[in-house]
């Protein structure tokens, strides 16, 4: 918590000597700074349209999703099935990729599949619910639909590569699984 | 307004009102988290606002489209890929930048390399993952990302064009 806090108070130091920078600036070169001035609002308002959507929506994730229904769900599903329900499980929590880790750690222990644990990683990092919020709101459904649907078909052909290589060195190495 | 905006709260606000049926009490713990992820987030997004602005109001027009516009080619996308991964920088944020870079004239396909390989790959949470996961998992999961990320983008480049 305190470490926590720590960082929250330098990141809103950074922020306000970023401020200060930036009204120096404006007063040096008034032209060049009534340009982004203007474009620095517009863009502060596009994003005030949705973010307290987002950070529900965040919050909403956070709050009913746990590890262990995601340990649950998809600790014994494997082939096409532990992929969809890995897909399912990947776009559902909230939060930064390095926070998933553990989470696949269990997955693991749990007797996962090495291929759904790199679906789930994939799919949480790159196609989560909340990113594809903000996805939508600036680049557009058709971008966002595309990158969707190409990045799912790609997941699943890694998850299938990434398998296949665990399954032949191990039977070299023979890893004993904790 | 882009119709997306309604969409968006749209959808938030009737997951938010079936929920708070639902239970009560686990939805409104949900606006908490709402609340100070919004506070932790803020500065990264005012630095954001005002690094965008900034410096596209100094860059020459030119600029942008040079290095990531059209005429950038496949070294724009790959150079786009190689930040992506590098950079450690919050996802939420990065589809505003993505977005603004866009609108400046980048290419559909350097925005999808650099904000597929800035979710996937995490040069910064390398050693964490190679920690949990193992070395081997942690490799071949950021290198299959990486290629995964380039073939987005050009299929991406291909449809979208």
């Amino acid at each position: 918590m305190t470490k926590k806090k720590k960082k929250l108070i330098r990141d809103y130091l950074i922020m306000s000597g970023i401020v200060i920078v930036f009204v120096v600036f404006y007063f040096i070169f008034p032209d060049k700074g009534e340009i982004s001035l203007r474009s620095a609002w517009q863009f502060f308002f596009e994003l005030m349209l949705i973010l307290p959507a987002v950070m529900i929506m965040i919050g909403i994730l956070s709050v009913w999703t746990t590890q262990e229904m995601v340990t649950k769900y998809l600790g014994k599903e494997s082939g096409f099935k532990g992929f969809l329900i890995g897909v399912l499980m990947g776009t559902l929590p909230a939060g930064p990729l390095y926070v998933a880790f553990p989470v696949a750690k269990a997955l693991r222990m749990k007797g996962a599949s090495v291929g759904n644990m790199v679906t789930y990683l994939s799919v949480y990092a790159a196609i989560k619910l909340p990113q594809i919020l903000m996805e939508l709101r600036f680049l557009g459904w058709k971008f966002t639909a595309l990158r969707f649907v190409i990045t799912v078909i790609l997941i699943y052909v890694m998850s299938l590569f990434v398998e296949l290589i665990f399954k032949k060195t191990e039977k070299r190495e023979r890893v004993i699984l904790p | 307004m882009d119709i997306s905006v309604y969409v968006i709260n749209g959808l938030v606000l009737f997951a938010f009102i079936f929920l708070l049926i639902k239970d009560r009490k686990k939805t409104l713990k949900s606006l908490k988290v709402a609340l100070s992820s919004f506070i932790s987030l803020f500065p990264s997004f005012m630095i954001l606002i005002i690094a965008v602005a900034a410096l596209f109001s100094l860059l020459p027009p030119w600029f942008i489209e040079h290095y990531l516009g059209s005429g950038s080619g496949f070294m724009g996308v790959l150079s786009a890929a190689i930040l992506g991964s590098v950079l450690f920088l919050p996802a939420i944020i990065a589809f505003p930048l993505a977005g603004s870079l866009y609108n400046a004239g980048a290419t559909v396909m350097v925005v999808a390399a650099f904000i597929t390989t800035l979710t996937m790959i995490g040069f910064v949470t390398f050693p964490l993952e190679a920690k949990e996961l193992g070395k081997k998992f942690a490799l071949l999961r950021n290198g299959f990302s990486f290629i995964a990320a380039i073939t987005i983008s050009i299929i991406m480049g291909v449809v979208l064009k």
